[in-house]
């Protein structure tokens, strides 16, 4: 009988998943850095790189709410100081990617005037984003807790 | 201290008789895993060490227990 030309074993998958996981950061690294050079360095609208935009918030979120529903990220228990711990984070990290934005484009409005016309719109997304990954740890913990059972 | 790898696998495949291709092909692995593991510079996954111990026929302990100090600092 002929043999395959090669054979995946457990080290060669675990290798392969190393490799896979590394490039995935490094593309989604190098895509975040497109959309920043775009906005602010080119100053394009949203419009003109829509497409990759799309691609980077479906990434974000998938690796987010994959991270809480398959325990990368693993809570003993859903405390409310957890999920408003998960939410302050998603709020600064949206702030400061507003704050660096700003120091681009520089003099279109004043920062006090930027924050406060933008924070109710940041507050909400985080909410619902916050909501949607709490749903999304509960039903991993509850599938895991099954699994146990 | 050097490692000497996992001299007791090493002993056990030659006691069967079997090359290092050989085991390879009974536990579902490739020749260079198997090198790998015998120099001690990959860990296998439990199930591959239980394959590994069935077609030697020996124990887990016996094949991949570390007993002394010396052998669990080089982990």
């Amino acid at each position: 009988m002929m043999k395959p030309p090669f054979k995946l074993d457990e080290r060669n998958v675990r290798i392969v998943h190393t490799i896979q996981s590394a490039l995935y950061s490094i593309t989604l690294v190098m895509i975040i850095g497109i959309v920043f050079y775009r906005d602010w360095a080119l100053g394009q609208d949203f419009g003109e790189y829509r497409d990759i935009g799309f691609v980077l918030l479906f990434n974000s979120f998938f690796v987010v709410l994959a991270l809480f529903y398959f325990g990368g990220i693993t809570f003993q228990k859903l405390k409310p100081k957890y999920v408003i711990g998960v939410y302050i984070v998603f709020v600064l990290l949206v702030l400061s990617v507003k704050c660096i934005g700003y120091v681009f484009e520089q003099g279109s409005s004043s920062f006090g005037e930027m924050i406060s016309s933008e924070i109710v719109i940041v507050l909400v997304i985080c909410s619902l984003f916050t909501a949607l990954c709490t749903f999304v740890a509960y039903m991993g913990k509850r599938k895991a807790e099954e699994h146990l059972e | 201290m050097k490692d000497n790898g996992n001299i007791k696998m090493k002993l056990a495949r030659v006691e069967k008789g079997l090359s290092q291709q050989e085991l390879a092909d009974l536990v579902g692995a490739t020749r260079q895993t198997i090198g790998l593991i015998e120099k001690g510079k990959y860990n296998p996954s439990l199930n591959l060490c239980i394959r590994i111990s069935k077609t030697l026929g020996k124990t887990l302990d016996k094949l991949f227990w570390k007993d002394n100090e010396d052998d669990e600092a080089s982990i």
